[in-house]
């Protein structure tokens, strides 16, 4: 955890954001803020486990897990360093400890199969893929080419090495290109 | 476009906005209830578990309270004295300090 935090000094949010307020008089008690704070991460909280996991229900229970975690542990945080990181190590503790307990099939939302096919068959068809690679492999592919965080930064989450994290990545790339090339053909490399 | 970048776009592709708000606000309030009644709204994974469980309790008490009414008294069976052969006397032998020996004879109606 502080290594996370160490790591991410320089990019911690700036004095006065809002969302440090907020979690400020949320520590101090005040219940409407504590709500406020819940509201203001639950989406993104509830998007990447839902790309860790793969499953929309499974999402939503780990969701609701790492909010409470984050209810009950909002005074550990220190303000100015980043809070995403802290937030995202909840997230993928609670994705680790949801596959040990839980059997998990992947799952493409009615919702979208209703009123979005082509959306649909391509969450299906990225789903299928992912649900190919080790949880390692995945978790270090999505931090590092969807969230957009660096191999350091992903590693110190993860609590490994940045070069593990880039190795995990290399070998989830090179997975899923070989299993999506046959619906993208522009995945293979040209020679 | 390279390889790589298509696989990005790909590996970003995501579920409704509506469809992602609608799952982390019920997320949202179930955590809420948690807060402010612990014992409320399990996580989904335990409901089944904990429901199976109770009611295999409840079974097997049904049918520990079916069965288990009051019996009746069992009646011993009377001892067979019909054709039975004379038992031989039993003979208890005592050897006293001096040497004496004190034989008892008991016989089948307990009489020395």
């Amino acid at each position: 955890m502080n290594q996370v935090l160490l790591i991410a000094e320089n990019s911690g949010a700036a004095p006065g954001d809002p969302l440090e307020e907020l979690i400020r008089t949320a520590v101090a008690g005040d219940r409407a803020a504590l709500e406020d704070v819940l509201l203001a991460v639950e989406r993104r909280v509830y998007l990447f486990a839902w790309r860790l996991i793969g499953n929309p229900t499974a999402a939503e229970d780990i969701t609701q897990e790492v909010l409470l975690k984050l209810a009950g542990n909002l005074a550990r945080y220190r303000p100015g360093t980043h809070l995403w990181a802290w937030i995202y190590r909840i997230v993928v503790n609670q994705v680790h400890d949801y596959r040990r307990s839980a059997r998990i099939e992947p799952e493409v939302t009615p919702q979208v199969r209703a009123y979005d096919p082509g959306r649909e068959e391509q969450l299906r068809r990225v789903e299928e893929a992912l649900a190919i690679l080790t949880s390692k492999e995945r978790e270090a592919v999505i931090l590092l080419d969807v969230e957009g965080y660096s191999s350091p930064e992903a590693a110190a989450l993860l609590g490994t090495l940045a070069i593990t994290v880039r190795t995990r990545a290399a070998h989830a790339r090179m997975k899923l290109r070989r299993h999506l090339s046959r619906y993208y053909p522009e995945l293979e490399e040209r020679r | 476009m390279k390889p790589d970048e298509v696989l990005q776009r790909l590996l970003a592709t995501r579920p409704s906005e509506s469809q992602v708000a609608e799952a982390a606000a019920r997320a949202r309030r179930r955590a809420l209830e948690r807060i402010d009644a612990p014992w409320r709204a399990a996580p989904r994974a335990w409901r089944w578990p904990v429901l199976a469980a109770a009611a295999t309790l409840a079974a097997c008490a049904t049918l520990l309270l079916w069965h288990g009414g009051e019996l009746p008294a069992p009646v011993p069976a009377a001892p067979s004295v019909v054709g039975r052969a004379a038992e031989p006397p039993m003979k208890v032998i005592l050897t006293l300090a001096d040497g004496t020996r004190v034989i008892w004879t008991i016989d089948g109606n307990l009489s020395l």
